[in-house]
């Protein structure tokens, strides 16, 4: 089988033209968006820090407006009856407007920048799956503190996606991330799949709802933003999700994470994947060739996986 | 592009479980180009006066994979000067032709679409999907997911399409 799918790629290129266009900004932008999609609503996190800005600069357009205001009523109403000078009565009102000016331009620069950002989004839901972008910080976000993200895949029934082997074909789930300076994201944790006989392919990989935690090592390296604080993340997920059919799908989301608070709303999910780890053996299996034998020897198993064939369990489903 | 119309705009086709979709009026395809197993290219144009049934499909797709044999069967059944399977696999060559020589596919041409041009060029969105092409270059119908193509049904379908006139 092929390691990596040209299709996914292929997509990106032909589709992102499509990408600003679609309604539907929540579901996976792929050529799909255009035919079989439907992009279905969904409970998105979102963040907008477009509104925020423009809160900021509506109500510093208030202020300054009353001071301009009263900075005229000033000079109307006061130079001709005071006997100070122009550049004493001229001046505070001077100051506050260039005040203004500056505050204002900073003001719409911080919207420009927000607009320009995409929106943060946490959820990608499809007709086959809601994947979710999770982060779990319980001690907030320090170097040296555990730290970890994960993609919680919900699968509609019947529908599956693939472990790091996907087995005899299928294909892995891939992340992408992009991490600000001094985060560096460390390789899927898989929880043990399950297995899916095809026919007489074997695949291996997970239905109903499954989370792919990774870890984020946080360096010193790494400053949080003077606004906000926030460690921002953001993936591009690839998945391939089959049924009696495949379909590539992918996403992508980003989420914030305080850097100076507890992140702890999915511990649970969290703590059932790695649950769900595979455990290393208390002592090494050998693997030796003896005349025209390959003998493995694997101690400690449980007694249900002792004394087994390799090969037995798909040729008895068959 | 030929858009799924109302539902009023095809037939299902049962073949053995999976519902094949017959169109009412055969459908135009745009021009459609990808390789052949000695890497020239081809055009679903070139296959004009046979009636073909185009198969998309992936190594890494488990389902392709599994009736992959089956349209192997069929075509060594109705291959001749009227009519011919397509496997269009969106891999590389190589891994396309070592998973036909695998299965020991005897009849079928590893054609790729590597870019994955075939998805959009032809509305797909799910591997496997098979669409049946008549004499013209015209869609006559598709159908997504596993099929049994050398089944009585599939073949009535494909026999049904050849007695189409030109």
């Amino acid at each position: 089988m092929s390691t990596s799918n040209p299709l996914f790629g292929a997509r990106l290129l032909v589709t992102s033209p499509i990408l600003p266009f679609t309604p539907c900004r929540n579901a996976t932008q792929t050529l799909y968006a255009t035919s079989h999609f439907r992009c279905a609503s969904s409970p998105v996190h979102t963040i907008l820090p477009m509104d925020l800005a423009a809160f900021l600069a509506g109500s510093l357009i208030a202020i300054c407006g009353s001071f301009f205001k009263n900075a005229f009523k000033h000079e109307r109403f006061k130079r001709p009856m005071s006997g100070k000078t122009e550049i004493s009565r001229g001046s505070p009102a001077v100051f506050v407007r260039l005040a203004c000016v500056v505050l204002l331009l900073a003001c719409s620069a911080l919207a420009m920048r927000a607009e320009a950002q995409p929106l943060l989004r946490s959820v990608v839901t499809t007709e086959r799956a809601r994947a979710e972008l999770l982060a779990h910080a319980p001690e907030g976000v320090e170097p040296g503190k555990t730290l970890w993200v994960g993609l919680q895949l919900a699968h509609q029934p019947d529908w599956h996606t693939y472990w790091k082997n996907s087995g005899d074909s299928g294909l892995p789930t891939q992340f992408t991330w992009t991490l600000p300076p001094g985060v560096e994201a460390g390789e899927i944790a898989w929880p043990i799949p399950k297995k899916y006989p095809i026919g007489n392919l074997a695949n291996y990989g997970y239905s109903g709802t499954v989370l792919l935690p990774v870890p984020l090592t946080v360096t010193p390296r790494f400053k949080p933003s003077l606004l906000g604080g926030d460690l921002e993340i953001k993936l591009k997920a690839q998945w391939l999700i089959c049924r009696k059919e495949c379909v590539p799908e992918e996403g992508e989301f980003a989420l914030k994470i305080p850097a100076r608070s507890s992140t702890a709303l999915h511990t649970d999910v969290f703590n059932a994947s790695f649950q769900a780890q595979p455990r290393p053996l208390a002592s090494a299996g050998t693997v030796r060739i003896d005349g025209s034998t390959l003998k493995v020897s694997v101690p400690g198993l449980p007694a249900r996986r002792e004394a087994r064939c390799l090969g037995s369990s798909r040729r008895r489903r068959r | 592009m030929p858009k799924p119309a109302a539902s009023a705009g095809y037939t299902k086709i049962d073949i053995e479980g999976l519902h094949f979709l017959r169109w009412a009026q055969p459908r135009q395809l745009r021009p459609l180009s990808f390789k052949d197993s000695t890497g020239a290219r081809v055009s679903l144009a070139d296959f004009q006066g046979k009636v073909i049934l185009l198969n998309v499909w992936a190594t890494w797709c488990p389902p392709c994979r599994e009736e992959m044999p089956a349209l192997d069967r069929l075509n060594a059944k109705r291959q001749s000067a009227d009519f011919a399977v397509v496997a269009l696999s969106l891999d590389a060559p190589a891994p396309a032709k070592a998973f036909l020589m695998s299965i020991d596919a005897r009849t079928l041409n590893a054609y790729t679409d590597a870019e994955g041009m075939a998805l959009q060029v032809l509305d797909v969105s799910t591997v496997p999907s098979t669409i049946l092409i008549d004499r013209r270059g015209r869609e006559l119908g598709r159908v997504s997911g596993t099929a049994a193509w050398d089944s009585d049904a599939a073949l009535a379908l494909i026999d049904d399409a050849l007695k189409e006139p030109i």
